[in-house]
């Protein structure tokens, strides 16, 4: 199966980027190793095989050098030799010779000169130079040792002319000395003038010819070739008149004492002395007159010149292969510096191609997924599948990963959308969405000229329904009831949960108030059929407040807030009620605002006390304890008894710091009374169902026995029947350490609420406290007093003190004592009065009970 | 014209060419000794010309032997006593030898495509030197040795119409033409004197770079390498050698002859293609041959 280029390159981007860099890098390594290992390889064998033609060529210049010198030592000593024929030159000659043969030999086996075929050709001519050198070498130093071969002349001169020099030189002496005792005669002298003159021309014939060798030899500065004719003409002239005397000796009659044949035998003589001598000076005068030199020139000095010939050209040889090494090895250095360039720029075109690859297949997906990132960022969903460009596995794994992870974004986006704008319990949209399609609404309107309806919902008594059959019933009735409200509406309406029990209706469109008042009542109506959860039937009833817009207030918040307040008013009239916003409720709630903002000062300027109202025991008419009761000095509404700003105080949560300065207070003023002799006289406080419910009484307590060493068991904490409804489970755990503490618990107002025996029965308490209303009716309420006398009957069957309070006359006290109530609270005996008073009270009532005491004794 | 002459002369010579193919039996006749001048090793010219040798044994029915030397001083002895029957030498060679002892001159080698040849001086371009005159003090390397033609006595002769003498200069010498010119790249000297065409030679290309090199100055061109018979040779065997020489380059086998020769071709030389190298040795070396 073939595969096009085009295949190759998208299989290629679709391999992994770490797989593309492996390559990527084992392809550059094994290129880089390659060309570095091929250099570093070329390098070494080219300086290697330069340096053996260096060493090599260095021997082979050694070698020639050698010859050389032996060459010109061989020179010198032949010359030498020439001169003085001695055995030490000899020697020296045969050992240069052989030391020449060596350098040749050694040249022969130079790698070098083996290496080129003419420069073997030449060495092996040198070899032949040497035989040839040794064979004229020793032949001119057989010549010069043989005389006869090394000057003729002399020899002829030795062989033929001496002798024949002292034949003639006898004869003639003889012929002389014959005569010398026989001059007497005429003739006879004149023969005798003859031998003598005959003496001495033959006498300077010879040295002539001593002259003429001597002047051959160069005896005398003279030009050899000019000195030797000259003696040559003096030695003829002399041989011309020793002959013409000879023939006149001849002819002359000779004396008896000498005979003629002496003279005929002279001239034979002198003719065999003149051929010798002819002889000689035709050797002498001859080139070649010496054979040594003859020799030297003719043979050895052109061997002597043939090698040095050669050994010149293998010394140009070497010359040319020194200068083609240096080329070559800079030849080498250019192509390794070239290499280094080139080197260079390949690994910066790599470090390009690798940036651009790294550009290409790292840098631009990034940047691409980092604008893709962006897009999806901004919303442009659209845009982002565009810059998913890469199809390298790990930009795959990447872009799959991140497709993934947009989907769950989208997905969880569109969870959280609808989270963000929708109750999960009832799925109803939530506050934001209500507050997204109130304005909505209220732009419509505006546009329209239409009006806007905004129901706030409050269910009642959500939270005793949720406190005493848990969340599960409430939760379960919270979703009935949203089921309720959206069968209440329109498809274009709204019903919405904006948390809790509160739920809020808009509608759009609304012509008229009626509208909205029917839509009220329709709601109401639906809530008039029980719910059925579970096994529970419960009954509720829902407050309404309604805010129209533009009427009421045109703006989101306004709107909601006003139908909030609406609603806060309809729940004052009563369980299920609407109630229609209006400007005073706005007042109201200013003033409610107003008022919290100076509570919130109160405490820091010290604008609340406490007033103590006695409790007074019905059997000893004496007083067992006092109620601290709180006041607030209000700067502009003179004092304020807490009905006036509790709910506001609750709402803020300055209750508990309120609560703690009672608590320290009351501690402080129980102490006064214990420092004025009255320990046995119990200080009560009260503490709101808030703060059994969301702070811990333990700590307030604590910190005010901490802070004014009471005595817990003086205290009587007095809680109202509500709160044990609220939350009995966590206040009768709290009461009960309370309790533990040492401390009363008296139930206050109690017949207001439910009145429930349970919380008698099963809760911490020690004292009931008949609410007023009830005291209030006596005598006149017959009903009332009846059911006064069971309350006590029931306390009391329970072990538990009573406590009636409001009691303001003596009717009131009659019947109370009458039916064994324990204690009273009320004006008739004393109006809530300061802790000096108190003290002023108990003691007066103590000096009565003295006097009584006084008196009964 | 040319091609007439072509075909005539291929007539002629056609029964030499079939000898110089047949196989056929060696008579006993004399052998002929044929010598060659040592321009290269003896090794190489015996490889060189042994095709040559066995083509002409072939063709003259006898036996035929190459006499090779390591140095000219043995091949002229030769020379001088006469040992050889048929002897390819230079130019200088050949007019002695003729004058001193009768060689006759039968042809003439074509080398690498040049009929004729002429001395020159080279120099490398880079050396500064544009005219022969510029030599004077410097150092020249001549191929061979001073009886060597086309790379000593021409250029000498050169160099004397330039006006420079003898110690103007100096002078030395490689083994051959080809080594002086491979010197004078180097820098051995300033100049080589050699050949007209040392420069194509492939040995010398494989050893130079000849871009770097240049020709100073060529003298005319004359007849190229001899090839002369003895003068015991007849004129008849003479006439039959040579032309069993020339008419090798019309066969594919004489072709490779050739080559192996390193020769192009062979012509038909006579002794008066030789007056100008006479007249410029006598210039030079003050011989009258």
């Amino acid at each position: 199966m073939k595969r096009s280029p085009n295949d190759f390159l998208r299989w290629y981007r679709t391999i992994s980027l770490k797989q593309r860099y492996l390559n990527a890098t084992l392809l550059f390594s094994i290129i880089v190793i390659s060309v570095a290992f091929y250099g570093w390889r070329y390098v070494d064998q080219v300086s290697h095989q330069q340096l053996i033609h260096i060493e090599e060529r260095t021997k082979a210049s050694g070698e020639i050098h050698d010859a050389l010198n032996q060459i010109r030592i061989i020179e010198t000593m032949l010359q030498k030799f020439i001169n003085n024929p001695v055995e030490q030159h000899e020697d020296n000659i045969r050992r240069s010779l052989h030391l020449f043969g060596a350098s040749i030999e050694n040249l022969r086996s130079n790698v070098w000169i083996q290496q080129d075929p003419s420069l073997t050709g030449v060495v092996k001519a040198l070899g032949n130079d040497k035989v040839k050198l040794t064979n004229v070498a020793m032949e001119m130093i057989a010549v010069r040792k043989d005389e006869s071969r090394w000057i003729p002349a002399m020899h002829v001169l030795e062989s033929q002319m001496t002798d024949y020099n002292i034949l003639f030189m006898t004869e003639l002496n003889l012929n002389i000395s014959d005569l010398d005792d026989e001059l007497n005669t005429k003739n006879s002298i004149k023969v005798y003038k003859l031998l003598i003159e005959l003496r001495h021309f033959w006498t300077l014939m010879v040295s002539e010819v001593r002259l003429t060798l001597l002047i051959r030899f160069g005896g005398f500065s003279v030009d050899p070739a000019t000195g030797i004719k000259a003696r040559k003409n003096n030695i003829k002239l002399y041989l011309s008149r020793i002959d013409s005397i000879l023939v006149e000796l001849e002819m002359l009659k000779s004396p008896d004492m000498v005979d003629r044949s002496s003279f005929v035998e002279m001239r034979r003589l002198l003719s065999i002395w003149t051929d010798a001598h002819n002889k000689i000076f035709a050797s002498i005068s001859d080139r070649d007159w010496r054979n040594d030199i003859v020799v030297f020139q003719n043979k050895v000095e052109p061997t002597l010149s043939q090698i040095m010939q050669r050994a010149s050209n293998l010394q140009l040889e070497l010359g040319v292969a020194t200068a083609k090494n240096i080329a070559n090895l800079s030849t080498l250095a250019l192509g390794l510096s070239n290499f280094v360039i080139i080197l260079a720029i390949s690994i910066a075109l790599v470090s390009l191609l690798g940036y651009f690859i790294f550009q290409r297949s790292i840098v631009r997906p990034i940047h691409q997924f980092g604008l893709a990132l962006q897009s999806e960022a901004n919303g442009k969903y659209r845009e982002t599948k565009k810059y998913m460009v890469s199809e390298a596995e790990e930009f795959r794994n990447l872009m799959h990963a991140f497709d993934d992870m947009r989907e769950q974004i989208h997905s969880r986006q569109s969870h959280l959308d609808h989270m963000a704008h929708h109750d999960s319990l009832t799925l109803l949209p939530n506050r934001v969405l209500l507050r997204d399609r109130l304005q909505l609404a209220i732009s419509r309107s505006q546009r329209n000229n239409t009006d806007v309806g905004l129901m706030f919902l409050d269910l009642d008594q959500f939270k005793q329904i949720n406190d005493s059959l848990g969340h599960d019933v409430g939760d379960k009735l919270l979703k009935q009831v949203a089921i309720r409200l959206k069968e209440c509406i329109r498809d274009t309406d709204t019903v919405s949960r904006l948390g809790g029990d509160e739920f809020a209706i808009l509608i759009e469109d609304v012509t008229d108030v009626d509208q909205m008042s029917n839509m009220a009542r329709k709601i109401h109506k639906a809530f008039s059929v029980p719910y059925l959860i579970g096994n529970h039937e419960l009954h509720t009833t829902t407050s309404i407040g309604i805010a129209m817009a533009p009427s009421d207030d045109n703006t989101v918040d306004a709107l909601i807030k006003d139908a909030d307040i609406a609603m806060y008013h309809a729940k004052d009239l009563g369980r299920g009620n609407y109630k229609f916003y209006s400007g005073e409720m706005a007042a109201y709630v200013a003033e409610h605002m107003v008022l919290e903002n100076q509570l919130r000062h109160a405490l820091e300027e010290d604008e609340f006390f406490l007033v103590y109202q006695p409790v007074v025991d019905l059997e000893t008419d004496r007083i067992v304890s006092t109620e601290a009761l709180l006041r607030w000095k209000h700067p502009n509404k003179g004092v304020l008894a807490p009905d006036a700003f509790l709910s506001i105080v609750e709402e803020t949560g300055l209750i508990r710091p309120i609560t703690q300065w009672v608590l320290n207070q009351a501690s402080r003023q129980y102490n006064e009374y214990k420092n004025a002799g009255f320990a046995d006289v119990h200080m009560a406080v009260n503490l709101s169902g808030s703060i059994l419910k969301n702070y811990s009484v333990l700590d307030l307590v604590i910190n005010a026995v901490e802070h004014t060493k009471i005595d817990p068991s003086s205290l009587i904490i007095e809680i109202t029947e509500d709160t044990l409804l609220e939350d009995l489970q966590g206040a009768e755990k709290s009461l009960a350490t309370l309790k533990e503490m040492g401390m009363c618990i008296a139930l206050d107002d109690f017949g207001t609420g439910q009145s429930s025996l349970s919380h008698l029965r099963l809760g911490p308490i020690d004292v009931v406290k008949i609410d007023r209303s009830f005291i209030r009716d006596i005598p006149e309420d017959k009903n009332t007093m009846k059911l006064v006398d069971a309350i006590i009957a029931m306390a009391h069957k329970l072990q538990l003190k009573v406590v009636a309070e409001g009691v303001e006359t003596k009717e009131q006290i009659d019947f109370l004592r009458w039916h064994k109530c324990d204690s009273i609270q009320g004006y008739y005996f004393s109006k809530p009065v300061e802790g000096k008073d108190i003290i002023k009270l108990l003691t007066k009532e103590k000096m009565i009970a003295n006097s009584k005491f006084i008196k009964k004794s | 014209m040319r091609k007439s002459i072509a075909v005539i002369l291929f007539t002629l010579l056609w029964q030499p060419y079939a000898a110089v193919n047949a196989q056929q039996e060696i008579s006993a006749a004399p052998e002929l000794r044929l010598g060659v001048f040592p321009r290269r090793s003896a090794d190489v010219t015996q490889a060189m010309f042994q095709p040559f040798a066995e083509a002409l044994s072939r063709a003259l029915n006898r036996k035929v032997v190459i006499e090779t030397t390591y140095d000219f001083a043995s091949f002229w002895e030769n020379i001088a006593n006469n040992s050889y029957d048929l002897v390819h030498y230079n130019q200088y060679h050949y007019i002695k030898s003729h004058r001193d002892y009768g060689y006759r001159v039968i042809a003439r080698n074509v080398e690498f495509g040049h009929e004729e040849i002429a001395g020159s001086i080279l120099v490398r371009k880079d050396s500064n030197i544009e005219t022969l005159q510029d030599l004077k003090g410097k150092k020249i390397i001549f191929g061979g040795g001073r009886k060597a033609m086309m790379a000593y006595i021409v250029p000498t002769y050169l160099l004397r119409q330039a006006g420079l003498n003898k110690g103007d200069y100096f002078e030395q010498f490689a083994l051959n033409p080809p080594k002086a010119a491979i010197a004078a790249y180097y820098r051995q000297a300033a100049a080589a004197g050699s050949g007209h065409y040392t420069l194509d030679l492939p040995i010398v290309k494989k050893e130079i770079d000849t871009s770097q090199m240049k020709y100073l100055a060529t003298s005319q061109k004359m007849a190229h390498l001899p090839w002369a018979v003895n003068k015991s040779i007849s004129d008849e065997l003479a006439l039959k050698i040579r032309a069993i020489m020339v008419g090798l380059m019309y066969t594919n086998k004489g072709k490779g002859i050739l080559k192996s020769m390193r020769i192009t071709k062979f012509l038909p030389a006579v002794d008066s293609d030789f007056a100008l190298h006479r007249g410029i040795t006598k210039a030079v070396l003050g011989e009258e041959l």
